[in-house]
């Protein structure tokens, strides 16, 4: 059998950074704090990297796609506005910090699947914050400021929501509350969460929520009925929400034919499918193209601005590492034994995969655009964090589930 | 700028071979992964536990501590581990002595053999002796058992010689004296 390289992806990252990086410090007029950020970004992988691979904690894939779609995510970034760029790789060094201790938190507590209630509390609570501190961006009443530090509760809302669906659906929490059963009390929570989302109109965050809740029905609910139940209501929801809510039809409108409105509600659609198609196969070089143009560029519409100036191939490379992501997530999560922690792993890959779906269909439009980050490559905060921060949980149980066993036969390093 | 713009066209494609390698060395990677995993050699598994059936190291085959010496005529019989890759990844001995009481082949860390491969079920086949005759039985197997290349559907004579696959191991079946 031949060898495993381990090396070679990681060298391949490096060349990749080590080029992009010198791209940017042409385009910067040759300042060399281009270079430090740049050499400061590659430590930060190689280090997080390494750290993985000598500690032997499990699943050495993740952290390797992750890091390609971050470099990937800070040259566009880095691009469009360097200081953007540098602050976004500050959020990346302190996202890494959060993956090792989410890494350590998550490892060592082994009493997770009994605390329902905490996590459908600090839901709620980190709600009502939202709609009494929140500040509205961009329409969505969904952020909260302390001075010059603002965040975006409703991601961490969904890593809570995941922990609370996975107490029930592991078997965990059987006993009725308020004589409410688990299976309605999660059909209520969930309710209550998107009845929230509403108020905050955080739509994105809406369809990630509910499918989640959806797909963990298919996948654990033995009662069919509960599974029918909720896509009808959410079929009247939706309905309802076409009927009467005009943001919803404008969004729906502009999905159907962008051309109708052009300079005004299908502007920023437009220009997405123009920034696409200028970019032929293999994208017009950083920093030739114009994404500018493009409102959000630097968070929602961040695939559009890669597929311009890296190219189709470019886009569909990105839409292959969420593929390979994905398929990580869903093999630690066949492979583990421990229910809670299968249901967790379950919960963070339908996160990790609905949300590129869901923003790379609606950039394309495939679907109506509902505005979310894509994880690890759009420019956010919160988004960098919180996706380290499942990344983590996703690393504890991959590393829970090889080194249970005593057995850790790795003869490759 | 245009020094700058021809660099960054360059560039662009010199980028996506550099992500399409990358994506293709996390593929073999992988891929290698798979591999290893359907030889039951994944990290899951316990390999000590292997020692718990009655097995033996090599031939020439040694008599069971257990057996008596002076009842000369105790059937038993041999499963001689056909060689292959596949026995070798999932730790199979050379040879399987099977007492009177006969044996449990299958995944189960219970079993009389126990053969952590993933193709089997967790009690695959039984093997027993009744008058003289020895017998094969599939114990409702998910991917079944082979007698001589024929799927087993109900219980069937063992005779020396024959040769049993289950889930792409093969052993030959040897009565002993």
């Amino acid at each position: 059998m031949e060898k495993a390289n381990f090396k070679l992806p990681a060298y391949l990252l490096i060349i990749m950074n080590a080029l992009g990086f010198l791209l940017l410090f042409m385009a910067n007029d040759y300042r060399a704090n281009v270079l430090y950020v740049g050499l400061g970004l590659l430590g930060l992988f190689i280090l997080i990297y390494s750290i993985l691979v000598i500690c032997n904690m499990g699943d050495k894939f993740l952290v390797l796609i992750a890091s390609m779609l971050m470099t990937l995510g800070v040259l566009m970034l880095c691009r469009l506005d360097i200081i953007m760029g540098a602050r976004q790789i500050v959020w990346i060094c302190i996202g890494g910090m959060v993956f090792f201790v989410t890494y350590c938190i998550y490892y060592n507590i082994r009493f997770w699947n009994r605390m329902w209630f905490l996590y459908a509390a600090g839901g709620i609570i980190l709600f009502v914050l939202t709609l009494v501190l929140g500040k509205t961006v961009n329409g969505s009443r969904n952020w909260i400021s302390f001075g010059p530090l603002s965040f975006q509760p409703s991601e961490i809302i969904k890593i809570f929501y995941i922990m609370f669906l996975a107490c029930h659906y592991s078997g965990s929490w059987t006993k009725p509350f308020l004589r409410l059963s688990p299976t309605l009390m999660t059909g209520a929570v969930t309710y209550v969460y998107i009845l929230f989302l509403v108020l905050q109109r955080d739509w994105g965050t809406i369809l990630v929520v509910f499918l989640i809740f959806i797909f963990m029905i298919y996948v654990y609910e033995e009662q069919k009925w509960f599974l029918f139940a909720n896509i009808a209501s959410a079929a009247v929801v939706a309905a309802f929400g076409y009927l009467f809510l005009y943001h919803i039809q404008v969004r729906v409108g502009v999905w159907l034919d962008p051309w109708a409105d052009v300079s005004n509600k299908g502007y920023q659609i437009a220009q997405s499918l123009f920034a696409i198609a200028a970019g032929g196969y293999f994208g017009r070089g950083l920093g030739n193209g114009a994404p500018d143009y493009i409102p959000e560029v630097h968070t929602d519409f961040i695939f559009s601005a890669i597929c311009e100036e890296m190219g189709v191939f470019g886009g569909a490379a990105v839409i292959i590492l969420f593929f390979l992501l994905a398929y990580r997530c869903f093999k630690i999560t066949l492979n583990t034994k421990n229910l809670y922690n299968k249901a967790v792993g379950l919960g963070i890959t339908l996160m990790f995969a609905l949300q590129t779906f869901i923003i790379i269909g609606g950039v394309t439009k495939f679907i109506p655009l509902t505005g979310i980050t894509l994880p690890f490559v759009s420019y956010g905060g919160t988004s960098v964090v919180v996706s380290f921060a499942s990344l983590g949980i996703m690393q504890a149980i991959s590393a829970l589930e090889a080194r249970k066993g005593g057995t850790e036969r790795d003869e490759n390093e | 700028m245009s020094a700058y713009s021809l660099v960054s066209s360059f560039l662009s494609y010199v980028f996506t071979t550099i992500i399409y390698l990358f994506i293709f060395s996390v593929i073999a990677l992988i891929y290698m992964d798979i591999k290893r995993a359907n030889r039951g050699e994944k990290t899951g598994y316990d390999f000590d536990e292997l020692d718990t059936a009655e097995m033996l190291e090599d031939e020439p085959v040694e008599d069971e501590p257990e057996t008596p010496k002076e009842k000369k005529h105790k059937p038993s019989a041999i499963l001689r581990t056909v060689k292959s890759r596949e026995a070798k990844e999932c730790g199979m001995k050379a040879a399987y002595r099977i007492g009177e009481k006969g044996a449990i082949i299958g995944r189960g860390k219970d079993c009389d053999i126990s053969i952590k491969d993933m193709y089997l079920s967790v009690e695959h086949f039984q093997i027993w002796h009744e008058d003289g005759l020895w017998y094969i039985g599939d114990m409702g197997s998910k991917n079944g058992t082979f007698l001589n290349e024929v799927r087993l559907k109900k219980v069937k004579t063992l005779y020396d010689g024959d040769e049993i696959s289950f889930g792409g191991l093969q052993v030959i079946f040897e009565e002993e004296a």
